[in-house]
Order: structure tokens, then sequence, then C-alpha cells
């Protein structure tokens, strides 16, 4: 498969040992390379690794494509993997008193548009990356904050139920194709 | 270039799949769930699917000025499930109702020495409905109160759900009375700390009291080799413990160690 890539290959840092570089193809034909222990946050690309049986010595020859993410995403998603690659597992125990707060590092990174957001959820959804997830979520949740039900409707466009019903109302009164 | 800001809308959210909607409202605090919730049937039957519904902080101040509630008044009053009404008893207890409701942090301040009437009404509230406020963490401020009143306070948590109990220093009387509560007895940590411009100068705990947590953080004026001995061979009985004693007295170590060995 022969593939020109529009954007600059990523370039990444592996500084500690072991440094296996991985080969990534996002839909619209972009390259990226992505060290072992970056890649091993994405449960989905880390099993076909696993299941294709690439090694250190092979796997630059062999990229891996991803038919459902596009470009601009991976960008993300690689940027945040090599950036959390070596994150501690969170501890057993936990503060009661501290409440999660998004690090500026990773709050700058989603402050992206909402179709943006939308495909990077979905993207990463598909790519099964748990904290990457949990971020994202935490982005469009926090919206939410001391808000009341009106706000809510208006933040995510959520119709009311009277509204929702009439939709349903109208697309049933309209007619068919066949008129 | 201005740096990029974090959008405050998402007006997508009806195209994303429940899954997704869900794994959403699970990072909300519980009362955004439960605004959320008001919203329209289907976001109304997502947060019902919830196994469990966390409400981040909760502060319930009785005394003076009688309670106040922070951040729950806000909560549509319509909602079947939450009502906030002004009595006493009816509305902390109401909340509670939704088996599914935990509160994070459960701040409990006694505002005044004689809160033995809005204590009462809880109590009986809490008899009547047979609910207990299932919170993980409770910060209590209970230097003014008798140990009769701090018991019947604890008294009102369910103890299946405490984790750690917070408190400002107090008497050894009303430590030594909460220490004989279930809900001292199950709680994994203690944290009492200063009161700040107070200072006990004769009180000291019973470590015995103390025996059972996993974790400990207590402010303590005296502290006796005894006492000390008791809590370091409690700790080194444990797979994971912590502890920390901040003590005016000064401990002779020798002794400490003789014993210990």
């Amino acid at each position: 498969m022969s593939v020109e890539p529009e954007v600059p290959i990523v370039q990444v840092e592996e500084v500690r040992e072991n440094p296996v570089l991985y080969k990534i193809i996002s839909s619209d034909n972009h390259v990226f390379t992505i060290s072992e222990h970056a890649v091993k946050l994405s449960k989905t690309l880390w099993d076909l690794i696993t299941n294709l049986g690439l090694t250190a010595e092979n796997a630059l020859d062999n990229p891996i494509p991803v038919e459902n993410v596009n470009g601009k995403n991976m960008e993300t998603i690689v940027q945040f993997c090599e950036r959390h690659k070596y994150d501690e597992e969170e501890p057993e125990y936990t503060n009661y008193i501290r409440e999660f707060v998004l690090p500026e590092w990773d709050r700058q990174l989603l402050s992206i548009d909402n179709e943006e957001l939308f495909q990077l959820i979905l993207a990463t959804n598909y790519l099964d990356i748990q904290k990457l997830m949990d971020y994202c979520c935490r982005v469009i949740g926090d919206m939410a904050k001391d808000k009341t039900p009106e706000e809510l409707r208006i933040i995510y466009g959520i119709p009311t139920d009277a509204e929702d019903d009439a939709l349903e109302r109208s697309a049933s009164d309209s007619p068919g194709p066949s008129g | 270039m201005a740096e990029p800001s974090t959008p405050q809308t998402f007006h997508l959210w009806n195209q994303l799949p429940p899954e997704l909607k869900t794994a959403v409202i699970k990072k909300m605090d519980g009362i955004d769930q439960l605004k959320t919730r008001q919203c329209s049937k289907t976001e109304k039957e997502l947060v019902d699917k919830l196994p469990i519904i966390t409400i981040q902080r909760i502060k319930f101040k009785i005394g003076v000025d009688g309670r106040t509630w922070t951040k729950v008044e806000q909560l549509k009053q319509e909602d079947s499930e939450i009502k906030i009404k002004n009595e006493i008893g009816e509305t902390i207890f109401d909340i509670f109702s939704n088996p599914k409701i935990i509160v994070k942090n459960f701040a409990f301040f006694t505002t005044s020495r004689n809160v033995n009437r809005e204590l009462k009404e809880l109590s009986e509230a809490a008899s009547a409905t047979n609910i207990r406020l299932r919170a993980e963490c409770v910060h209590f401020t209970l230097f003014q109160t008798s140990p009769k009143t701090a018991t019947e306070i604890l008294g009102l948590f369910d103890e299946s759900c405490i984790k750690s109990i917070r408190m400002t220093a107090s008497f050894e009387r009303v430590v030594a009375a909460m220490s004989q509560t279930v809900q001292w007895k199950r709680c994994p940590e203690i944290v009492i700390c200063d009161q700040k411009g107070l200072r006990l100068d004769h009180w000291s705990y019973s470590m015995i009291n103390f025996s059972h947590f996993e974790r400990i953080n207590v402010m303590m004026e005296m502290l006796t080799e005894d006492e000390a001995c008791i809590v370091i061979k409690n700790m080194q009985s444990k797979e994971r413990g912590f502890f920390k004693i901040r003590t005016a007295l000064s401990i002779k170590c020798d002794l400490i160690m003789k014993q210990l060995s």
C-alpha cells in the first residue's frame, strides 16, 4: 500500500529503554509513529498489534491502518498517549477532600470545537483509550456544573418532552415516499 | 494569539450513542446528574440506569439560623425524588430516600451549643423513615457539643457507607462516647485536626478506641509511651496502614522500642 502523508509525520521521543515504534495510518492516509508504551494505552490498537504479531524488527514496515479515525483526531490521540504513557495507575485509596481537576495540558489539548470533540470521543471509544475517554467525558460533563435543567437543555441542545413529541408527530404525519 | 478556551456548550449531545451519553453523565457530580435527569425522558432513563449517584459535597448546618443547604437547594422542586423543603428532617431524608444516592463529603456543622431540638427532629425523622445519611466522608465541627449530641449526630449516618470521619479536636469524653458507636467502629479512617485558636492542655484519647482504624491522623496534646506502643503495634499488624500523630509531649523513644521488642 502506497501512502503519501499530507502532514508531517509526528515525531516522538523515546528516551527510556525499549524504543519500539509503530506506524499508524489514519482514514485520510496520514501516517503517525507511536511508541510501544504509548500505543499500549489503546486496548484496540494493542490487541491488533499482538494479533498481527508485530515485533520490534518488523513494526515500522507494517503500518496499522485505522479506518475509523481521521488524521486530526489521530494526532490528538498520539499526543495524548505519548504524554500519558508513563502515568502510574491511580492508587486505590482516594483522597475524599480533593476533587478531580483536569490537568492544564489536557484541558488545552481538548479545547476544541464541538465537531472535533464529537469525532474525538467516538474515535477514543473505538480505540478503547480509558484515560482519554475519561477526560473527554469530563470536558462535556463539566459543562453541566451548577446549571439548571433549563440551561442544560440549551447547553446540550436537549429538546423538551413536548418538543420531542411534536417532532415525532410531524415526522409521522408527513407523507411517505409514495405520497 | 489567544489560548483556545474550553467550549461551554455541546450541541451534538443528541447525536452521541446512549452508552457515550452515560459515560459523560457518570463523570458529572450527582447534583448535576439529577438535574440532567430532569431535562427529558431520554436523559431520565439514562440517569435512572446508573447504579449509584454520587454527590460530591453537601454542607448541613444546624443551630442559630436553622439549617442551610448548599447546592442541593438548587435542585428543582418538581422532581419527585428530590424535594427541597424547609422543614428539617423531611428534607434531608427525602434526598436519601433514593437508595442510589450517596454523598462523598458530608459536612455537618453545629453552630451553637444547644441543637437538641433540631437533632431530636432529625433523629425522629431518621427513625420514622428508617433512612440514614449515606456519606463516605463525614466532617464534624463538634467542639461545643456534648458526648450525647455527638453520638446522636454520628448515629444519623449509615455505618455501611462511612469511610472517613474528619473532625475538629474535641474533648476526650466526646471522642470516647463517639467511639462506642457502630459508625466509629466500622470506619477505616479518622482525621482529627486542630481547632484554630483553641488549646486543650489536659486531654488525651484512649488509643484502644482507635485500634481498628487503618488510617489515623490526629492531633494530640498528650500521648503516653503505652499509647504510642498501642498505635505502633496495631499498625504493624495491618497489611496496609497509615498513621500520623502530632503531639506536644516528648515521647521517650527508647521506652517505646523496649516495649516493642
